[in-house]
């Protein structure tokens, strides 16, 4: 991995602090990985995901929560080292085919996922004449293991997405609004209101708010699973998208009073709840989730 | 006007700017970021479905986020937190302290011994029999009378008639410890042992001594040495229970919940029964130190396949040495009594490794973890010579004790001892002290177990593990799979076999829902089940 950032010298500090440390720690010596060049895969590390701003403390922190020895035998069999391929294959391959089968939910696609995965682990690209393996871009910011599972997951997408463009244009357009009704009308003058309302709305909420109703509403994923990609409890993200759907209301409407809207005027373009989106969601993804208040709401809207 | 709900979704489409790459993504799952960089994280999430989807795939499988969730929350397994369960193991421990206050009692009014057991533990079959100690260093008591082997003979009289009495109850004890040590106390749940050794005490019906045992001595580390064996064990299962009992005897003096666990989680029906008198009049318990008290360690598995335990939630890592045995032993001076504060220096000959301890205040001392080789150990303390003894050789899971009289001098000067006079070398099963007969049979199997080790040895290599609290299965190559319970001061290895077939293969996957429901995953591909803790394992079709 080329140095794309300047390194700090605080951070040129921290590893020199640490690289006898983190060296052993990472069983670098029978992998082939010298002192040096090991510390450079260090400050590559750092310098990529911590501030210019960082101070020497920051930078210990920092290198301390690496996984420094998958961070190592990654970057020793991208080095070609036939002793860390073997570590890695042992540890991996099988973990690698079940991940993509888990992924992929078919077996041959499976396999062509996970040998699509290999050839690029092994390196199949090459800049400047040099073979490139994807395992030089891991930094052991979280375990191998869930990196190869991400590394295949974001192929599994990309050629999902792909195959889907190549199939029909149209429906790439559409991506995306195909859950709302269909609603070929111009807006009425009123919704630029309502829009920036709602924008604001949804604009004051945490990231991880709108992370949980994009997953939610937007991608139809179950409570389980929004649980479980954020990792916390599915009771948590149950309250959560309840109280979400509720004070989006509150707030929009309260936005659209603020523009100089009145009450009624407001109730009015609020006429469909907002908390309505998961009707139009559960028709095309028979959501299993359902609470009573909501389905008198349905029945209004139909 | 039904705009509203595709004004949201739009806002909520709008496109992110570019992905982020697999680390964070994957750290981010793993919820291994800092706070700062999770927002972030969270913020390009919220505005890209690509990135939604990629962190939604490559969760891990279902059982594995169970393991990590209970491996991150202390929160042990649901049952216990029921509160009649939990007053249950409260009153269990209340039972045990009001036996050893019986014991105590007994000690010193020999006569009413009989009475006062019967009194305290109705309608329970109990064997409470005077165990004299000689004045050499150990003896064995009576092996169970299912035994099929016929080594009661040898045995004291007295033993014999209990065993007559109580055929099925007869609790073994043995010391392997010098003259000192003296008393141990054995008690037993009535019902088989639920959750002792996994796979090779399999189906004995009978009530294997497993349950709880306390040692009790003049040399307090030795506690180690109390063993209970029950009725229906098979003579080959000796061994493992052996090492179970020991692994018990060594988590019960811990304060606190470990204890509660442990006696949970070894009686199904918590009553103990039989007690075996103790004879010394000082009771200092052994506490070892470490481990115990750090409820849920961590663990993971290194890329070379070596294990390797947080106790403090991942700052800092130590490897665990699944062989490894432990030095130990108490400093003296020339009267007997104990010296605390000396420094003790445990080297490893072979890899100058060298760990250094004080001797506590009661003069004890106790390394652990000590990967095998030979060692040497320097006891030092002003004003008295300098003791040296070695080279020791410390063999796999192996607890040698030493027992150290400091002769008054100058630290300049040194005392060497040689080898192996005073060291007084214990191993799990503390087998030197048995009868001939049954020692020749147990060598073997010594041999056999030793054997099996230095097979597998060599390529320790894991590839899954599962833990729950302190209990821990750790699984990999060549069917290696062991199982600890006292979060890996003490291993057990288990060879799963169901209908007369072995697990064969490399382990890729150990899954343990709770604490008797596991599955196991080989590379082959099979699949083994336990409904028992590892007790018995079923080959799944």
């Amino acid at each position: 991995m080329p140095v794309t950032k300047p390194i700090s010298a605080a951070v040129q500090s921290a590893v020199s602090d640490l690289l006898a440390e983190l060296h052993s720690a990472g069983g670098c010596e029978k992998i082939g990985l010298t002192l040096d060049s090991f510390a450079t895969i260090l400050c590559d590390v750092a310098a990529k995901y911590l501030p210019p701003s960082a101070g020497h403390a920051e930078a210990r922190t920092f290198l301390l929560t690496l996984r420094v020895e998958e961070l190592a035998l990654a970057r020793a069999c991208a080095g070609g080292d036939n002793y860390a391929w073997e570590i890695f294959l042992t540890r991996y391959r099988e973990k690698l085919y079940q991940s993509a089968l888990r992924i992929a939910r078919e077996d041959s696609a499976a396999r062509d996922l996970a040998d699509t995965l290999y050839a690029e682990l092994y390196g199949t690209s090459t800049r400047d004449g040099q073979r490139v393996s994807k395992l030089a871009s891991f930094t052991g910011r979280g375990s191998l293991e869930g990196w190869l599972r991400t590394v295949l997951a974001q192929e599994f997408v990309n050629r999902y997405r792909r195959t889907k463009r190549l199939v029909s244009l149209d429906e790439e357009s559409k991506d995306g609004s195909q859950f709302a009704a269909p609603d070929p009308e111009p807006l009425p003058p009123a919704d630029s209101r309502l829009e920036s309302a709602t924008a604001a709305a949804l604009a004051a909420l945490s990231a991880e708010d709108r992370t949980v109703l994009a997953s939610y509403y937007l991608d139809g994923r179950t409570l389980a699973e929004v649980a479980r990609m954020l990792g916390v409890h599915e009771s948590t993200i149950s309250r959560k998208v309840d109280k979400l759907a509720k004070s989006l209301r509150k707030k929009i409407l309260a936005g659209m009073v603020q523009q100089g809207m009145d009450r009624r005027q407001a109730e009015e373009a609020l006429e469909v709840d907002v908390r309505d989106l998961r009707v139009d969601i559960r028709r095309s993804l028979a959501q299993e989730s359902s609470s009573p208040p909501f389905s008198k709401e349905k029945a209004r809207s139909n | 006007m039904s705009n509203v709900p595709k004004i949201v979704l739009k806002q909520l489409q709008s496109r992110a700017d570019e992905h982020l790459d697999a680390d964070l993504l994957t750290a981010f799952a793993e919820r291994s970021l800092p706070e700062s960089e999770r927002t972030l994280v969270l913020d390009h999430l919220s505005r890209c479905s690509d990135c939604r989807e990629v962190v939604a795939l490559a969760l891990p499988a279902t059982e594995a986020v169970n393991v990590a969730v209970s491996a991150r929350r202390p929160a042990r397994a649901g049952w216990l937190t029921m509160p009649a369960l939990r007053w249950g193991v409260v009153a269990a421990g209340v039972l045990v302290v009001t036996s050893f206050g019986v014991l105590q009692y007994r000690q010193t009014h020999p006569g009413k011994e009989k009475q006062l057991a019967a009194a305290v533990i109705p309608r329970q079959p109990i064997t409470s029999t005077p165990l004299q100690i000689p004045t050499t260093s150990a003896q064995t008591s009576a092996a169970p009378a299912a035994l099929p082997h016929a080594e009661e003979k040898v045995q004291l009289d007295k033993r014999v008639e209990a065993r007559k009495q109580f055929p099925s109850m007869f609790p073994q004890s043995k010391s392997a410890s010098d003259a000192g040590v003296a008393a141990r106390g054995a008690l037993r749940p009535s019902s088989p042992a639920s959750r002792v050794s996994p796979g090779t005490i399999a189906g004995s019906g009978g009530g294997i001594a497993s349950g709880f045992g306390a040692g009790l001595g003049t040399n307090p580390s030795t506690a180690v040495t109390v063993e209970a064996q029950g009725g229906a064990l098979a003579a080959p299962e000796a061994q493992a229970s052996d090492q179970i009992a020991q692994n018990q005897v060594q988590q019960l003096p811990l304060p606190g919940r470990n204890v509660t666990d442990l006696s949970v989680a070894k009686a199904k029906d918590p009553v103990p029964a039989a007690a075996a008198p103790m004879q010394a009049p000082s009771v200092a318990l052994h506490t070892s130190p470490s481990l115990m008290q750090h409820a849920s360690p961590r663990w993971m598995i290194t890329s070379s396949g070596g294990l390797r335990r947080s106790l403090d939630a991942g700052l800092t890592w130590e490897d665990v040495n699944i062989n490894s045995g432990s030095i130990g032993g108490v400093v003296k001076d020339p009267s007997g009594a104990v010296i605390a504060d000396a420094s003790v220096t445990v080297t490893n000959l072979d890899t100058a490794e060298k760990h250094v301890e004080s001797s506590g205040g009661d003069g004890i001392f106790n390394f652990s973890n000590l990967s095998p080789g030979r060692y040497r150990i320097d006891i030092e303390k002003p004003g008295f010579n300098h003791f040296v003894q070695g080279p020791v050789t410390l063999n796999e899971q192996q607890n040698a004790r030493l027992d150290a009289a400091l002769r008054v001098g100058q630290v300049s000067e040194t005392v060497e001892v040689a080898a192996a006079t005073s060291m007084q070398v214990e191993t799990s099963s503390g087998l030197e002290n048995m009868k001939k007969n049954r020692l020749r049979q147990e060598n073997a199997m010594q041999a056999r177990e030793t054997q099996k080790h230095r097979l597998s040895t060599p390529n320790l290599v894991f590839r899954a593990l599962a833990a729950t609290g302190s209990e821990i299965w750790a699984g990999g190559s060549n069917a290696v799979l062991y199982h600890s319970l006292d979060a890996g001061a003490h291993w057990t290895r288990v060879q799963p076999s169901s209908a007369g077939i072995e697990l064969t293969g490399d382990i890729t996957e150990v899954d343990f829902s709770d604490l008797q429901h596991g599955k196991i995953t080989t590379s082959t591909p099979e699949v083994w089940t336990t409904a028992d803790d590892g007790h018995t394992w079923q080959k799944q079709p």
